[in-house]
């Protein structure tokens, strides 16, 4: 408490943050402060994966001892104060810790072996994403337990949050996939776990306030609300505008901007509770963006990044519980086996580097009518668990968190603390639908469940739940289109209806993630796809 | 052991792999270091009041703020690689959205924040014209109208059996290079200006700066130490940051850098030309094609840029690999209200390509004909039907060959009895396979480019310094000189270095693109260490004499081996290398050279459409299946297969990488990458958010790519081929593939198709032609 500063390990090294460092992105505290400049920046918006830097975080093993579970994330939309508590790695840290003298040029005998097989296997073309390659497939082999083979399957999933321009990738597969992985150290080899994490114990704990600094800009408004948002930009302003990384700026005027940063969760309710304006920061993988594009901080900020009483997940009898600050990996982790579908639709969820940050609460806070997780929730009649110091813990069901684009019926004192999840019934199908321009690393263009309960014979439907995004300010259900289904034989035919019916009920905007006329056929067209896609997985015939 | 031939890393791969390899960003900061950064245009077209700019002066860190009115006098006011077209800076005419108005130089990123938000330009705005058929209809253009013709095309289609006409348009793509457009520069004694800049056109650079500002050429340097990506966006883009940073650096006397970041980059610079190709073809029952009128318009953009030159490349390849015995090209640029379009790898082959490619795919749909049987009817041969529209002969090709050997090895007829078969028995899904061929002109069809110089430098231990004009964007061009002079030498590749590409060692030099870039620089490398060693051959011919012996000084058996220099009629005396550099300084031997190059025999008219624009061919061919869902549009490449005939490759791995790159590449161009404006002109796919390359997830799940032997090439450096951009046309397999896939729904039906084949394009050609055919259970009742 007395020492108001975020203090985590880079490379080994323990770094304090001081006043306005704590606002800025990891990328510009990496490259512009610390002079590690391996990290590139190409898109600043989480987009590419150039910027991609491992974070190890605390964890506890079975025995109750603790280790460091590192995890790629891209340094560009990650808010320094962020990282508190945990140990960054940069490409310049794969070796070992990164002395304060001046580097010395790389000496090739040193590369690990990831790296000497990028070399050998002309796996960098440019270079310039190749650092947040190389942490990418470092962060791919730390996620294992026992050291699996980097073949093309793992690896093309594994990158896919790392654009790429020169080499088509495969040249990149073809070296991962030659290196035996038992021969590639694991961090955990190469820092001691228990220097870093006694470095982590050292820095001051509990709940504190620091009022930071920041330099007046172009983001600022007299309203001092973020940069405006035109719905059809998904949250990005407009163009032109050159990204500030908010340097060195004594010369300007200056404001204070709070930044409280808990260790409890009532601690948070309790800031929520005195400052129902605050900013709430979670990953970060929106309000990052916005950062990146210039926007102002608010006059206060409440971080419940990495808040434990948040972080849980796991399987109940009577369905799952998310924790509302658990990442997209943890969620996607947690319904592998319970609800495939879902975990079908998350493991295209932004990329990998995103599900390390982003969070469940985040996506529903932030409320995108095309948020990927959403209509599964809608689909599956989900609660939403909000809490506030002043009236403790209260469900709602998802299909009543919204009341508008981005709007939600939270009172402003209220946080998002757990999503509950039916289990899917043994007679339910689900199918949910993710569209979007590319298959990984994009944001939707149109989403949907379809849900339905069978008769015990299996040849009609007593039960179904619809739900689209993408299709309004809202994910929405169809209750007409539910109607229809309800008491219908189970044949192609109910499907069809239910999409001519779905289509006449849904007015979708033209933008540029595609046309309305698009967003109309896929929601026409989905009925149908969802009921061949059952009838394949019945018969298990190949398409 | 040679070092020609062999898969050495790329030079800078352990940089890469370190992030030690330093891009314009990464480079050291001066204390005094000032960020430059711009305040663009409101509007895309219309008339702008003269922008007051006195808040943003006394603006907090403000060092400067600058309009065209304060540019030197003695500076030019328009510039450009071949009309001079262009503002630097908008006097009042504004030409496209976003176009440079107020240069800003700060001492740090917050106050070039602040210090742009003061800007207000005030101005009447007009409706721009941003589409080819809006430019069309106001006849509006750039440059002249180009024709190409043999024969008589309008006889050949009257006679033809059949004839069939259309559209086809193609879309623009962004290059994405990833480092951004940036420019570092520091001011010198004497009014001289040094820049370091991220560019493939050092000397450009160097000319618009010195143009721009009133400077003679000498006071300008440039320089570039690698770019993070190139792919022809900085072949004459990267001028007008120079430009701003070197004015500002002059100015204040402080050194200045300027980095765009993504999305001003995207929004700002040109791209590849959007262009619309209208044809009629006639050909026989057997799908051989007779006479073909194609008429190309591309969208140039504002200014001319490079648009000719692109559009004489379009023109160039509308024929592909294909023999047309009666054909007529003409070509024009549409003047539009966005950035003006540049060079992107393919130069505007890849537009020739896909219309050629398609018109054959859709007759032999028509024809009733398997594709590939009707391309392999129509292509180049060896001793007839082997001259271009142009009058060029197609020698030493193996166009013929390489059509068989891709059938075979990719097993094209069995895979597509099972393509045809999965299509009547799916209902969920459709496949497609096809293939495309590839015939890429090698060589700048503006003659005076071709060619290069090098600087050599041996010193007394026998290590070896090489500049080039050549520029390194991750090709791998410095690797491949690297090689080249090695082998020169006798000695170990890491006994060369290659030096920072500068204008003050390397002057007058061309853009390295045009794949071009090992043929001239390599070459001009080689002509340097030539007369390096006929110097030293005759010093080592002396050194190594025994006359007692009988062994009398004859240079010309002199060799160099494994870093040891011996007499081939006695080869156990062997020297180091590095000692006889060291004695022959002694004996004053100069072990130096600036070595030169120019392409022999190249040349074309384009007033007259003839001439031998190219020095030799590189050529390929791919197939390519695909998967696609009939619900959603989605679109899989299941399976390509390239093979490439690539010459002697000097690196296979790097070259094959240019191959696997520029498949995916243009694969990305006809399958995905969406440029989407708004009608005011903006950019809205501005970002990777929403602007969408390929990612590792996107490649072929089955990915086939060898080398294809050419023995009957023997041109070129060290008898290899350019290679950087002809793969990239064979990215239009797939594309091609998903015609093929939609020719299923209704057969015989026209195919609605353009490109990109994303997946709206593709769900909504499906829809269109399943109402054409009910009879085909479409995925929809409406």
């Amino acid at each position: 408490m007395t020492d108001p500063s975020v203090c985590f390990v880079v490379n080994g090294r323990p770094i304090r943050l001081g006043d306005a460092d704590a606002l800025t992105s990891l990328s510009t505290l990496l490259r512009r402060r610390l002079g590690l400049i391996g990290t590139k920046v190409v898109c600043a918006e989480g987009d590419c994966g150039a910027c991609t830097v491992l974070i190890g975080r605390p964890v506890e093993n079975a025995d109750g001892t603790a280790r460091l579970d590192y995890r790629p994330i891209d340094a560009c939309i990650v808010q320094a104060f962020q990282c508190r508590g945990t140990h960054v790695v940069t490409v310049e840290g794969l070796q070992g810790p990164t002395s304060a003298e001046p580097q010395a040029e790389p000496d090739p005998a040193r590369l690990t072996v990831l790296q000497k097989a990028m070399v050998d296997g002309h796996g960098s073309q440019c270079g310039f994403c190749t650092p947040g390659i190389v942490m990418a497939l470092h962060g791919l082999h730390e996620q294992t337990g026992a050291p699996q083979p980097l073949d093309h399957d793992r690896v093309r999933h594994g990158l896919s949050g790392n654009l790429c321009r020169c080499t088509g990738y495969q040249q990149i597969f073809d070296a991962c996939a030659a290196v035996d992985p038992a021969k590639i150290a694991r961090l955990a080899e190469v820092y001691d776990e228990a220097v870093i994490l006694s470095m982590l114990e050292e820095q001051p704990g509990g709940a504190f306030t620091m009022t930071l600094s920041v330099p007046i800009g172009p983001g600022d408004r007299a309203d001092q609300t973020p940069a405006q948002v035109d719905p059809a930009s998904n949250g990005h302003p407009a163009p032109l505008q050159q990204s500030a990384a908010w340097l060195d700026g004594p010369a300007l005027p200056s404001r204070k901007v709070e930044l409280f940063l808990p260790t409890t969760l009532a601690e948070a309710l309790r800031y929520k509770h005195d400052h129902p304006e605050a900013l709430v920061v979670a990953g970060a993988t929106d309000v990052g963006v916005w950062q990146s594009h210039g926007a102002a901080w608010p006059d206060r900020v409440l971080s419940i990044t990495g808040l434990e009483e948040l972080a849980g997940c796991h399987a109940e009898p009577d369905g799952f519980r998310l924790g509302a600050g658990a990442t997209w990996r943890a969620v996607l982790d947690c319904v592998a086996d319970g609800l495939p579908q879902w975990a079908g639709i998350l493991e295209r969820f932004g990329s990998p580097q995103i599900r390390e940050m982003g969070t469940l609460g985040g996506n529903l806070a932030n409320g995108s009518p095309i948020a990927d997780s959403l209509p599964a929730l809608f689909g599956m009649d989900a609660q939403v668990e909000l809490g506030s110091h002043e009236r403790g813990a209260r469900r709602v069901p998802i299909t009543e968190f919204y009341t508008g684009y981005k709007q939600t019926g939270m009172t402003p004192s209220e946080l998002i603390l757990a999503v509950h999840l039916p289990h899917l019934a043994e007679n339910e199908r689900l199918h949910l639908e993710k569209s979007s321009r590319r298959l990984d690393m994009d944001i939707s263009t149109f989403t949907a469940a379809v849900r339905v309960g069978l008769s015990p014979d299996g040849t009609s439907i007593e039960t179904a739940a619809v739900a689209l995004g993408g299709v309004g300010p809202t994910v929405v259900r169809l209750p007409e289109v539910e109607a229809l289904l309800c008491g219908r034989a189970f044949d192609e035919a109910a499907f069809r209806q239910a999409g001519a019916l779905a289509r006449s009920l849904i007015r979708p905007i033209s933008d540029v993630r595609g046309a309305a006329e698009h967003r109309l056929r896929l929601a026409e067209n989905v009925f149908l796809k969802a009921w061949h896609g059952w009838q394949t997985s019945r018969t298990m015939e190949n398409v | 052991m040679p070092s020609v031939g062999r898969s050495i890393p790329h030079e800078s791969a352990v940089g890469h792999v370190t992030g030690r390899a330093l891009y314009i960003d990464d480079l050291p900061r001066y204390a005094d270091e000032l960020v430059v950064g711009f305040v663009g245009a409101p509007f895309a077209t219309g008339r702008i009041e003269p922008v007051d700019l006195s808040r943003v002066r006394t603006a907090p860190g403000v060092v400067q703020a600058l309009g065209a009115a304060d540019l030197p006098e003695a500076g030019a006011r328009l510039f450009g690689p071949i009309f001079h077209d262009e503002p630097f800076l908008v006097e009042d005419q504004v030409d496209y959205l976003g176009q440079p108005v107020v240069v800003i130089a700060a001492e740090n990123e917050a106050a070039l924040a602040h210090a742009r938000s003061l800007v207000q330009i005030a101005g009447q705005a007009v409706d721009p014209v941003l589409t080819i058929e809006q430019a069309v209809a106001q006849d509006r253009y750039l440059g002249p109208v180009r024709r190409i013709a043999r024969g008589d095309a309008d006889a050949g289609l009257k006679s033809a059996p059949h004839t069939r006409q259309g559209s086809f348009y193609c879309n623009g793509q962004e290059q994405f290079y990833l480092e951004s457009q940036a420019t570092l520069a520091i001011p010198e004694p004497g009014g001289a200006v040094r820049i370091v800049s991220s560019t493939q056109n050092p000397t450009e650079s160097q000319q618009v700066v010195a143009d721009v500002l009133g400077l003679p050429l000498h006071q300008v340097v440039c320089e570039c130490p690698r770019m993070g990506g190139g792919f022809g966006g900085k072949e004459t883009q990267g001028a007008i940051p120079a430009a701003m940073a070197a004015w500002v650096a002059l100015r204040t006397g402080l050194p200045a850098r300027v980095v765009y970041d993504k999305t001003t980059d995207m929004c700002v610079t040109g791209k590849r030309h959007a262009t619309r190709a209208d044809y009629h073809a006639g050909y026989d029952d057997d799908g051989r094609l007779l006479a073909l009128d194609i008429r190309f318009v591309s969208n140039g953009g504002a200014y001319a840029d490079l648009s000719t030159s692109v559009m004489e490349r379009t023109m160039l390849h509308a024929d592909n690999a294909y023999f047309v015995p009666d054909i007529a090209i003409t070509g024009k640029i549409a003047r539009t209200n966005l950035p003006p379009n540049t060079a992107f790898r393919g130069f505007g082959g890849p537009q020739g390509v896909v219309a050629i490619e398609t018109i054959l795919q859709d007759i032999a749909q028509a024809v009733g004909r398997d594709a590939f049987d009707v391309r392999r009817l129509n292509v180049y041969g060896h001793n007839e039907r082997n001259v271009t529209p142009y009058g060029q002969v197609v020698r030493h090709h193996v166009l013929p060959e390489l059509f068989d050997a891709l059938e075979a090895r990719c097993d094209y007829r069995a895979r597509m009895a099972e393509v045809q078969a999965h299509n009547d028995r799916s209902q969920t899904h459709l496949k497609g396979l096809a293939m495309s061929a590839v015939k890429f002109g090698i060589s700048f069809t503006t003659r005076f480019l071709n060619q290069g110089n090098a600087l050599v430098n041996v010193y007394t231990d026998g290590s070896v310094q090489v500049s080039t004009g050549g520029t390194e964007m991750g090709q791998g061009l410095n690797t491949k000189v690297k090689q080249l002079v090695a082998d020169a030498f006798g000695i170990d590749i890491d006994a060369v270095r290659l030096m920072t590409t500068s204008t003050e060692k390397n002057h007058n030099t061309s853009p390295t693109a045009a794949s071009a870039g090992t043929d001239l620089n390599g070459q001009a490398a080689l002509d340097a260490c030539r007369q390096i060693r006929e110097r030293l051959d005759r010093f080592a011919a002396d050194v190594l004499a025994d006359p007692e012996a009988g062994l009398t000084a004859e240079p010309e058996h002199v060799r160099y081996e494994a870093g040891e220099v011996f007499d081939l009629r006695n080869p156990e005396r062997r020297l180091p290398f590095g000692a006889l550099c060291d004695a022959a300084r002694r004996a004053r031997v100069d072990l130096g050279a600036r070595g030169y190059y120019a392409t022999p025999g190249v040349d074309f008219n384009r007033e007259t459409g003839r001439g031998n624009p190219f020095f030799y061919y590189t050529a390929g061919v791919a197939a390519a299946e695909v998967t696609i869902d009939r619900f959603t549009g989605d679109l899989v490449v299941d399976r390509a297969d390239v093979l490439m005939d690539v010459g002697k490759m000097i690196n296979p791995g790097v070259d094959l990488g240019q191959l696997y790159g520029g498949f995916i590449q243009g694969m990305g161009w006809c399958t995905a990458e969406e440029l989407c404006y708004g009608d005011n002109g903006a950019l809205l796919s501005n970002s990777p958010t929403t602007y969408k390359v390929p990612a590792s997830s996107d490649v072929p799940k089955v990915f086939n790519l060898e080398a294809f032997p050419n023995p009957k090439h023997k041109v070129n450096v060290r008898w290899s081929k350019a290679v950087g951009e002809p793969p990239l046309m064979l990215g239009i397999a797939p594309f091609l593939a998903c015609r093929h896939a939609l020719s299923f729904l209704s057969p015989g039906a026209d195919v609605p198709l353009n490109l990109p084949a994303t997946n709206e394009a593709l769900l909504m050609a499906i829809e269109a032609l399943a109402a054409s055919n009910p009879s085909l259970a479409p995925a929809s009742s409406h």
